[in-house]
This record gives structure tokens, C-alpha cells and sequence, in this order.
């Protein structure tokens, strides 16, 4: 036991020391994040308690509907969980880069293993729980839920969430033994983003709007029976949901303590499942995982698509796209996030595809086209993300390496913009299809399909600049996983921003556009007010624009020229900006 | 090496010294790291940079690697300004850190070649140049091979083949023989003696091997903590402590001496 605590010391010396002391602006990030998350959850909770209200504002619905949203919130935690503790159990145990000094240090392994498992435990489920709590306590507000709903349902989740961790940490200790510990994470970060893929693509394309549409009665009351129908008895989620459902007034089942007695019991068995599978296998393991994925040549396809670079006339500028295209489609990590792209881009013109406005005759002039030009603060919206996922990590996707391009003589900002430019041309290419074809099938006159172009061209490298100054000026080149950079303190600045930043532009353009469909609809005369605000409101929409391009772009540059990951937690920006001859380097 | 370095950059510095600092200063909020630092390396020396452990040695090769910003001082390498002039003054400058971070998910040729890009070196040199120097440095054979599959003294070879893919004039190393076996240590050094004798390169190398420093640099100088407290050829600094012995015996009793009088 003493050794078990020890082995988790320095994870909570190190979280004190960051709290004591989370460096300059860490506070405000601290507080700010604490901020984020209240309003999160407050949101949550608000829809949630929508939600619920909704299902009852339909006779004969209510309590299944609610009854199953219970059962599925309980699965797709378990189910999320179950899939992350995958990856952080893989890392915990056999892939962090402290393990060879515990190894080699006078501790038993069980306690190495045992240490390690709650770890990665609470990597796992500290997400899945933040994001199902809320939702959780919506629930019992809405069903003025008793004392004893609020005891038994963080029980009732640390047992869900310790049986699925032990189900993947069981998984892993297997799967390791079988593959090397690097493949085995490749191809679970795959399946697990495949899955969401999958599902995210399935649960659209069944279109569950048609829900309230009353010309669908028959796929309703087949959707109905589907949803009578009582899911798998025997998994835990079930269990936990037929705990705690009783509690909350429901009517489906009876209250029954058999049910927590066996979940207790499946964690508890698994435990000991686990502890057996780490005795016989986790030693064994962990030394093929120090042996490498084997001998990887380079070459074939992907050279003959970087050599498309060579279009690109700086010799600078070339050998950084050439680097960045070639390690992006050699790391999993990274290319795999193109299906979830796809996924995206396939639901969003899916959706304007079955988009039928014909059923309000008389408006479907106004209604196409305000659509359409609305569907320009969409495009940005996805163009955001995409500037968030792919041009927001690519200044922090240097990693230690950064050292080569602070060393080499290339300007902070050349560097800059070689990531900006890399980055713009796939995602203009995306945002501008997207309006072409969303503009095709609203049918929208061509005025309303030129000035949603124009204002997709103007908003789309705005973006993507306030992605790479943003990222410049939040770097993470310490990160083990790409993936995680845009969920920091940075992206949620970016998101915040561009989401303002849309907000600005599409509020400026909204009066314009509508007073143009009223005239046009009415077959009016343009007015003065007209004439003088429209060009007003389009300058500024350009200053916008510009502003949106230049300042974070140079705000990020001028943090870059300063950046020193060593002495970044120990500088305020006051000394830096007294340093001098500084923004020539 | 090349027989031909000398035709493609130009060594005449005249009176300039390859690499000067004047008043070079290092604060991390209030820890003093390098203190009023002047130093000069005339071309084709190898001075060697020595001190115990926190001393400064790795921040002031940072700086001199353009990595780095001084927080007062200047530091010009073959005439130009770091400060004014920060693309010209790296172009001369060749890079070799003590730690083999690297794109993992790049071939060791992609690698020079993208290093090649950086520095502007034409596409045939720079082939002609990743091709000598993956030689030299025995690892042609693992040229297409993924960096991550290197092992750590191979990768600390492909960082010493990028920094002088491009011909430097200058070379600032940090413990160049961290991670090399025997044979590559041996190797390095015969290439460093080379460089600054028959190419004129001047080299400014951090090290904790005395023995090293000892065989390869012309002179020395030693910091402790952040102000360099001794600086001149090795016979030059026995002369001055009133010492015989290695460099060892040396370096101790300067700082030893040193930490007495603070």
C-alpha cells in the first residue's frame, strides 16, 4: 500500500505545484476555464431539462422516451469510456516515458500496475463524468428526484465507470501481448473514431426529425415498438438504469437493490479479473512493448503527391509543406480525423438535401434564399472547426523539433505563413463547395449565391489565420497527442473568437441581404437608406475581414518570436516586451 | 567533407571574428543565467565552452543558435547582427543541440532535404550534399527509413549531417558526443578538426568531456555561474592558475577558486 501511494505521488505533487503556481496568465486561464465549464453545464442542464420536458409534451411518449434517454446516456457513457480507457490505459501502462525508471526501481509491479490502473482510470472517466453530470441532475430536477437518487447515482456511475475500465484495461493486457503496444494504439484510436463515425452517420441518416412530422405515422409507430422493446438485460448499463429509475418516478420497473449489489459485484469481479490477467501478463507485456513496430520504409504514393509542392516557388516554403504533408499522412493520429471530416461534410449537405421548403408555397422564395445566405455563418462555423482541428495544432505540431526552424534562417512569420497557406487552400476548397452545392439545392437567385461566395472568400483565410496566430500564440510543442491541442486554453480563445468574429460579420451583412429579398420579392424601388447604409455595412464588413486576417496573425507571430519553452512559465509579458532587439529574431 | 566548401561561401570574414559577443546577458525572471558574456571566435578556431552544470553553457548556445533572445547584449556572427539581422546571421550558422529532437515521421534523406529548403541550398547540391554526408556519417543505408526507428546515436548523427548540409561557416555544438559510441565519437571529431582546419569553420563547442575538449579546441574559456571566469589556450590558462595536470585538474581549481572568492 505504501508503495501504491507513493507510485501516485508525483502525479499530485504535480497537480498541487500547478495550482499553487500555474504560471504567468495561468490563473486567468484557470479561472476562465472554470468559467467555461459552469457555463457548459448550466447549458447542458437547461437543454436537458428541455429535452425531457419535450418527450412528455407528446402523449404516450413521454415516459419511454425518457426512459430510454436514461438508458442510452448510461450506455454511450460507458460506451465512451470504455473506448478511452482503451488509449489511457495503453499509455499508462506501457508507453509513458517514466515507466523505465519504476521499472527499474525497488517497487513490486503489482503495486506499479495497481498505480497506473487508477490513473488511468481517472485520465478515462473525469471527462464522460463531467459531461454526463449535469445531464444526470436535469433528470432528477425534472422528476423532483429524492435524496436517495442523488447518493445512489455517483455510486451507481463509479461502478459503471470502474467496470467498463476494467474492461479495457483487461482488453489492453491482452491486446498487447498479441500486438505491440504503438500498433495496438493505432488501431484502437481508429475503430474508436471509425465507431463514432459510424454512429454519428447513422443516427443522422435515420433522420429522427421525421419523429415530429405527421405524414410519418407509420415509421413512428414502428419506432415505437422498436423503442418498447427492453435492451439487453444482462450489461450494466441496464442495470444501473433500472437502479436508479424507480427514483426518478418512473413507472417501467421496480426499485431494487439487487440491481447495485450487482454492479458492485461485476466491478469488484472484474477487478480481480484484471489483477489476475496483470500478474500473468503485464510483465511479459511491458517488455514487448519496448521492442519497436519493426522496419518502415518510406516512398510509393505519397512522394509522388508531395512532389505536387514543387508548384510552390520558396525553396523555404516548399520544404515545410513537403514536411508537413508527408508527416501528416504518416501519422494516424492526424489523416485519421479525414473520415470525421468526411462524416461532417456528408451529414451537413445531407441535411439541405432533404431540406424541402416547397411545403410553404408562398415563402419558399424568402426561406431558400435567407437560407442560403444564413448557411454562410454555417460554412463559417465549419470552416472554424476545421481551422481548429487541422491550422490551430499545426505551429504546436513542431514539437521539440521547433528547435530546427528557430535555428534555421526563415522569419517567424515566413514560417507562419507557409502553415497558413498550407492549410487555407484544402479548407477554402471545402467551405467554397459547400456554399456552391448547399446554394444548388435551395435553388437560390444568383445575387444571394454571389454574396454568399463573397462573404465565404472573405471570412474563410480570416479564419484560418486566427487558427494559426491563435496557435502561435497558445503553442503546445510539449504535447504527446496532436489531437489534444485544440481542446486547450487556446482553442476554446479560438472558438470564442471565431464565433464573434461570424457573428459580427454575419449581423453586419443580415440588413442588406433582407432589404435586397424585400425589394426584389415586392418588386420595390431602392431607397436612400439603402443606398447610403448597404455600401457602409459592406466597408465594414470588409474591415472586419481584414482585421480578422492581420491582427491575430501578427499577435501570434510576435508571441512565437518571443517563445522559449523553457523560460515560458517563468516570463510575464511585461519583462518580455522590455527585452530589446527582440522582434527582429 | 567537400573539397569544394570554399568555393560556395565565402571565408574571408577580414577583421571581423566569425562569432562575437559583446555584454551578452540572460535573465529568467530574477536568476541572473549568463552575465555580461564578451567573447570573440576568430574563423577556423574551435574554442571550447566549459562549465559545471547550471553554469549558463546551454543558454548561451541557444542564443548563439538564434533560439534564444539575450536580454541585453549583442551577438553578431560573421558580421551580421543576431538581433537585426536574424536570417542572414543563421544562414552562416550550423546548429547542433545536445538533445536529438527530430520529425519522427520523416526518412533521414527527407529530413536533409527539408534542411536543404530551410537554408535555400540548391536541389542537385543539396542531393549531392545529403548523399556525402548520409556517407559520413554511416547512414546511407537507413536513409529511407523513418527517423523514429533511429536509434539515439543515429539520430545525433543526422542532426551533425543537417547542420552541415548547408556549408556553415559557423558551427555552435553542445555536447557533440552525447549518445555516440566510440567509433561515431571518434568520427565526429576527425570531421570537426577537418572542418576548422582545412575549411576554416569556426566552432564554438559546449562540452562536459574534458579529455574532449582537451584534444580538439584550440582554446578555452569557462563560465561559472553565467560569467565567464577564465578564457584562453589551455598552456595559457595553466600559466595563469599556476597548475600542471590535465584540463580536469584545471577546470576544478578555477571554479573551486571561483565559488571561494563569491
Amino acid at each position: 500500500m505504501r508503495e501504491f501511494i507513493l507510485l501516485l505521488k508525483p502525479t499530485f505533487w504535480g497537480l498541487k505545484n500547478y495550482l499553487k503556481d500555474p504560471g504567468p496568465g495561468g490563473r486567468v486561464k484557470l479561472i476562465s476555464l472554470g468559467l467555461f465549464t459552469l457555463v457548459l453545464w448550466a447549458a447542458l442542464f437547461l437543454l436537458s431539462v428541455k429535452m425531457i420536458r419535450s418527450f412528455y409534451s407528446v402523449e404516450g411518449f413521454g415516459d419511454i422516451l425518457a426512459y430510454k434517454t436514461f438508458n442510452i446516456l448510461w450506455l454511450t457513457g460507458a460506451a465512451f469510456l470504455l473506448f478511452s480507457a482503451v488509449i489511457t490505459a495503453l499509455s499508462s501502462f506501457y508507453l509513458a516515458k517514466d515507466l523505465g525508471l519504476l521499472m527499474a526501481a525497488p517497487v513490486s509491479r503489482e503495486s506499479v500496475f495497481w498505480a497506473r490502473s487508477l490513473q488511468s482510470f481517472l485520465a478515462s472517466a473525469w471527462m464522460p463524468g463531467a459531461f454526463v453530470l449535469p445531464v444526470f441532475v436535469a433528470y432528477g430536477y425534472h422528476f423532483k428526484a429524492g435524496a436517495l437518487y442523488y447518493f445512489l447515482c455517483p455510486i451507481t456511475a463509479l461502478t459503471v465507470a470502474l467496470t467498463a475500465s476494467f474492461v479495457s484495461q483487461a482488453a489492453v493486457i491482452l491486446l498487447v501481448n498479441i500486438l505491440p503496444a504503438r500498433r495496438t494504439k493505432d488501431i484502437m484510436s481508429l475503430i474508436g473514431l471509425l465507431s463514432f463515425v459510424a454512429l454519428y452517420l447513422a443516427f443522422r441518416l435515420l433522420r429522427p426529425e421525421q419523429l415530429v412530422n405527421p405524414s410519418n405515422l407509420q415509421s413512428v409507430a414502428s419506432y415505437l415498438a422498436a423503442l418498447q422493446t427492453p435492451s439487453s438485460p444482462m450489461l450494466p448499463t441496464a442495470w444501473a438504469t433500472d437502479l436508479l429509475w424507480p427514483l426518478l418516478g418512473g413507472k417501467a420497473v421496480d426499485f431494487r437493490w439487487i440491481y447495485l449489489f450487482l454492479l458492485a459485484l461485476g466491478a469488484v469481479v472484474l477487478g480481480v479479473f484484471t489483477s489476475l490477467g496483470a500478474d500473468l501478463l503485464y510483465w511479459v507485456g511491458y517488455n514487448k512493448s519496448q521492442e519497436g513496430a519493426g522496419r518502415q520504409r518510406t516512398g510509393g504514393l505519397l512522394n509522388t503527391l508531395a512532389s505536387f509542392f514543387s508548384l510552390v516557388r520558396s525553396p523555404e516554403a516548399r520544404a515545410i509543406m513537403v514536411k508537413d504533408f508527408k508527416i501528416f499522412f504518416r501519422d494516424h493520429t492526424q489523416w485519421s480525423q479525414l473520415f470525421l471530416l468526411g462524416a461532417l461534410m456528408i451529414i451537413y449537405l445531407y441535411n439541405f438535401s432533404v431540406l424541402n421548403l416547397k411545403r410553404y408555397p408562398l415563402e419558399a422564395f424568402f426561406l431558400e434564399n435567407t437560407i442560403a445566405f444564413l448557411n454562410v455563418g454555417l460554412v463559417g462555423l465549419v470552416s472554424a472547426t476545421l481551422a481548429l482541428r487541422f491550422a490551430f495544432p499545426s505551429i504546436s505540431a513542431e514539437g521539440f523539433s521547433y528547435w530546427i526552424i528557430r535555428a534555421a534562417p526563415l522569419a517567424t512569420g515566413d514560417f507562419m505563413r507557409c502553415k497558413l497557406k498550407f492549410w487555407l487552400a484544402p479548407i477554402l476548397v471545402i467551405a467554397l463547395s459547400l456554399t456552391y452545392l448547399t446554394n444548388r439545392f435551395l435553388n437560390a437567385v444568383p445575387v444571394m449565391s454571389v454574396t454568399a461566395f463573397t462573404l465565404t472568400l472573405l471570412l474563410t483565410p480570416g479564419l484560418c489565420a486566427l487558427a494559426v496566430g491563435l496557435g502561435a500564440r497558445f503553442p503546445r510543442f510539449e504535447t504527446e497527442n496532436l489531437a489534444q491541442v485544440p481542446t486547450g486554453y487556446g482553442g476554446l480563445i479560438f472558438m470564442v473568437s471565431a464565433s464573434v468574429s461570424l457573428l459580427l460579420i454575419i449581423g453586419l451583412s443580415i440588413w442588406p441581404v433582407v432589404s435586397y429579398l424585400r425589394i426584389r420579392r415586392r418588386a420595390l424601388a431602392w431607397g436612400l437608406k439603402e443606398e447610403i447604409l448597404i455600401p457602409i455595412m459592406a466597408i465594414l464588413v470588409l474591415i472586419l475581414a481584414w482585421q480578422l486576417w492581420r491582427r491575430p496573425f501578427r499577435l501570434g507571430r510576435e508571441a512565437l518570436e518571443v517563445y522559449d519553452e523553457e523560460i515560458k512559465a517563468a516570463e510575464t509579458p511585461a519583462a518580455l516586451k522590455a527585452r530589446p532587439g527582440e522582434e527582429a529574431i | 567533407m567537400a573539397s569544394d566548401a570554399k568555393d560556395v561561401k565565402d571565408l574571408d570574414l577580414g577583421s571581423e571574428p566569425a562569432i562575437r559577443l559583446a555584454g551578452v546577458s540572460k535573465n529568467y525572471r530574477r536568476h541572473q543565467a549568463v552575465i555580461d558574456l564578451s567573447l570573440t571566435v576568430p574563423p577556423g578556431e574551435i574554442y571550447g565552452f566549459l562549465g559545471p552544470n547550471g553554469a549558463g553553457k546551454t543558454t548561451t548556445i541557444r542564443m548563439l543558435a538564434g533560439a534564444l533572445a539575450p536580454t541585453a547584449g549583442r551577438i553578431v556572427l560573421a558580421g551580421q547582427d543576431l538581433a537585426k539581422n536574424p536570417k542572414e546571421a543563421k544562414s552562416v550558422l550550423g546548429y547542433i543541440p545536445d538533445r536529438p529532437f527530430l520529425y519522427e515521421k520523416l526518412s533521414g534523406w527527407e529530413f536533409l532535404i527539408f534542411t536543404a529548403g530551410l537554408y535555400r541550398t540548391p536541389k542537385k547540391m543539396a542531393e549531392a550534399r545529403a548523399e556525402e554526408l548520409l556517407t559520413v556519417f554511416e547512414l546511407w543505408d537507413w536513409r529511407d527509413e523513418l527517423i523514429e526507428n533511429y536509434s539515439h546515436g543515429m539520430k545525433q548523427r543526422l542532426i551533425m549531417s543537417g547542420a552541415l548540409l548547408p556549408k556553415p561557416r559557423i558551427l555552435v555544438v553542445d555536447e557533440p558526443m552525447v549518445g555516440l559510441d566510440p567509433k561515431g565519437a571518434r568520427l565526429v571529431m576527425d570531421i570537426f578538426l577537418k572542418l576548422a582546419r582545412e575549411e576554416g569553420v569556426a566552432m564554438f563547442v559546449s562540452t562536459h568531456t574534458m579529455s574532449l575538449a582537451s584534444r580538439l579546441c584550440d582554446r578555452i574559456g569557462i563560465i561559472f555561474k553565467g560569467r565567464l571566469v577564465a578564457e584562453g589556450t589551455e598552456k595559457e590558462l595553466k600559466e595563469k592558475v599556476g597548475k600542471t595536470g590535465d584540463l580536469e585538474d584545471l577546470f576544478l581549481e578555477i571554479t573551486e577558486s571561483t565559488e571561494g572568492e563569491n
